[in-house]
């Protein structure tokens, strides 16, 4: 065994009272810095692939095929059982989408008209695993039945049972729009959980698409494969080789990619932060180390009589620096993937002890006469982001936060071994 | 056979404080065969630790010429006095300095390690001469769990583990009561003569000084043969 390991294993035993003791205040700074990175690197990819993921499965499809307005339905239900049997294929609809007002005695709403297959529940594993029926059935079997995304149906304040009329354009010759009216019956109410889209959607069935005026409407094949996040290409390539010349294909990723790079490039710049805060923290290394070098002078200078070089006593220091980067990476890991995988259960108390706190400072003022009026506190607003995070551990990523943890504690412990290796053994024994 | 161990010729120090500068080794001349007892003893403040420090490599001289065998500690570099402090010296110091976290064994076996003996075979040296100081029951103790006079026979034990050819002693017993201090010296000579290494002891203690087999006075900057 090397003598500068021999010697650091020996001053950094738990066993002995000394010098561990003097570390572990940068061994719980090293280790609580760490926690926050840890925490981004599990819970914003989980949130990423989670919004991602809901979002493809309840709207963006993972290929969409976009026909030609020539397209005629019978080249279409052929094209449909041809791009069916194509390899890792799991889902193909058709789906119409238009814009138009919805209303009804509660108000009126622009919406999103999403017109699919009548049978579009049982057909698309995916959308029906990702929508959460909040109220009736995702019945469309009736060309005159809809269903209402949960924030237009609180907005519009229409339930199951309840009539709802949609204004429509449609063209005329020339250039004369008007309008159409249509009625359905409320047949459900649907959550993507992403109140964003819950306030537009509006779906009906495809049978009752030609309220959508060709103008201002798309027709579209959505295609569902069994991972989107890998291989895509080669299904895209042969569904190609099935369409005809006229016909586009989009990846989920050409069609979100704007939404993914924001997400992508907020998650980058929040873990450069998390490593700064990181970076910072391990200067508290090195000012630990030239402590305990100052401490440790006298039996540096005896260890450098008795022949110890200095850079063996450069190594022994770079040891104190990885121990104190180890043993904080140990505890920053732990608990950052114990907040991690609690994340939910974390921001749910804060929020119930923010509420709580909030009911009681509205009832003292109450009882002093001032009434203050104000919405429970939500911390991840669910306008924006998701109900629930889902939480994916990547144990490359927390091991390479671990190294990246080690790398910084070496790096900060270069100053003070450079120190003590450049310390004169005569400075300190001539004082004995 | 006049064979040299330690050649000291024409030594001289000079301490510069600011403008003033101190002559504190004027012209030192000795040298010794190996397996001897050398004793320099003198005033305090008069340059004996100096005189120490500069066979040990501790510090430059400002004049001479300091041999040790064959080769020249004068004009080493610092790879080389490192490796020089390494096998060829073992030092005991006033105050023990023994490291605090380390055990007995441990402390006397650091030298070794550091030397490059395997682990098993250091420490197994160590437990050889810890026992030969009289300390094999506290082989597990701490610095801080032995008496004084124990911790200079670590010490001591210590000094020898790497078989140097030359130990250097400044006032290895001067911080010893006299039931300790003779113990100390006892076992100190009789393990260089049963080990036949040079010993360079620096002392003020007169009865110390008599054991000598060559005895230097150490007054004004230069040596004088008692």
């Amino acid at each position: 065994m090397r003598v500068s390991l021999f010697l650091a294993l020996r001053y950094l035993s738990p066993f002995r009272t000394g010098s561990l003791r003097r570390i572990q205040g940068a061994i719980l700074s090293v280790g609580l810095s760490l926690v926050p990175l840890i925490v981004v690197l599990q819970v914003s990819d989980g949130m990423i692939q989670g919004i991602t993921a809901r979002i493809l499965e309840v709207g963006t499809y993972h290929l969409q095929v976009l026909s030609p307005s020539s397209g005629n339905s019978k080249e279409e239900v052929t094209l449909l059982s041809e791009l069916r049997k194509v390899k890792t294929v799991i889902s193909v609809t058709e789906e119409s989408q238009g814009v138009g007002l919805a209303y009804s005695r509660g108000g009126s709403a622009g919406v999103t008209i999403r017109a699919v297959p009548p049978r579009a529940w049982e057909m698309d594993k995916g959308f029906a695993r990702f929508m959460k029926m909040i109220e009736g059935t995702f019945d469309l079997l009736d060309p005159g039945s809809a269903v209402l995304g949960a924030e237009l149906a609180s907005k519009l304040k229409i339930h199951v049972g309840d009539t709802l009329k949609v204004v429509t354009p449609y063209s005329i010759e020339g250039d004369s729009i008007l309008s159409r009216v249509s009625t359905f019956n409320v047949k459900g109410v649907v959550s993507s959980g992403y109140q964003e889209l819950d306030k537009l959607w509006l779906f009906i069935s495809q049978e009752r698409s030609r309220i959508l005026s060709p103008r201002a409407s798309r027709k579209l094949i959505g295609i569902k494969v069994e991972n989107p996040f890998q291989g895509l290409l080669p299904v895209v390539r042969e569904v190609y080789r099935i369409l005809p010349r006229s016909y586009r294909v989009y990846t989920w990723e050409e069609l979100e990619s704007s939404r993914y790079l924001s997400f992508r490039t907020t998650q980058y710049l929040l873990i450069f932060i998390m490593a700064l805060i990181l970076a910072v923290a391990s200067v508290n290394i090195s000012s630990t180390l030239i402590l305990l070098q100052i401490e440790k002078k006298d039996e540096l200078a005896v260890l450098k009589s008795m022949g110890l070089s200095s850079k063996q006593i450069i190594r022994l220091f770079y040891y104190f620096g990885a121990w104190i980067g180890i043993l904080g990476a140990l505890v920053g890991v732990g608990i950052g993937l114990a907040m991690a995988v609690s994340i939910n259960e974390i921001i749910g108390g804060i929020e119930f002890l923010l509420n709580n706190g909030w009911e009681i400072l509205r009832w003292l003022l109450r009882t002093t006469g001032i009434v203050v009026e104000g919405a429970n506190i939500r911390i991840l607003n669910p306008q924006f982001y998701l109900e629930k995070i889902p939480i994916v551990l990547d144990p490359f990523k927390v091991l390479g936060a671990a190294f990246f943890t080690v790398l910084l504690s070496v790096l900060a412990s270069l100053l003070p071994a450079r120190s003590a290796g450049r310390l004169r053994p005569l400075e300190v024994l001539v004082k004995h | 056979m006049n064979e040299i161990l330690l050649q000291v010729e024409k030594v001289r120090k000079v301490f510069t404080t600011g403008s003033e500068n101190l002559e504190v080794l004027k012209d030192i001349n000795f040298s010794t065969p190996p397996g001897k007892v050398v004793v320099i003893t003198g005033q305090s403040g008069c340059g004996k630790s100096t005189l120490l420090h500069l066979i040990g490599g501790l510090e430059a001289v400002t004049e001479g010429i300091i041999r040790v065998g064959d080769r020249l500690v004068t004009e080493m570099g610092e790879g080389d006095l490192t490796l020089y402090r390494r096998k060829t010296l073992g030092f005991i110091f006033q105050l023990h300095l023994l490291l605090r976290e380390f055990t007995a064994l441990e402390n006397v076996a650091i030298p070794a390690l550091i030397s490059g003996v395997p682990k098993t075979d250091a420490f197994e040296r160590a437990a050889l001469l810890l026992a030969q100081v009289g300390l094999s029951g506290r082989l597990r103790h701490f610095p801080q769990e032995l008496s004084g006079g124990e911790r200079q026979r670590v010490a001591v034990a210590r000094a020898l583990i790497n078989d140097p050819l030359l130990i250097l002693a400044d006032e290895p017993t001067g911080n010893l009561d006299e039931g300790n201090a003779r113990v100390v010296q006892e076992q100190l000579f009789s393990l260089v003569k049963e080990y036949r290494k040079t010993l360079i002891l620096v002392t003020h203690d007169r009865e110390l000084a008599r054991e000598g087999d060559q005895r230097f006075l150490l007054h004004e900057g230069v040596l004088h043969p008692l």
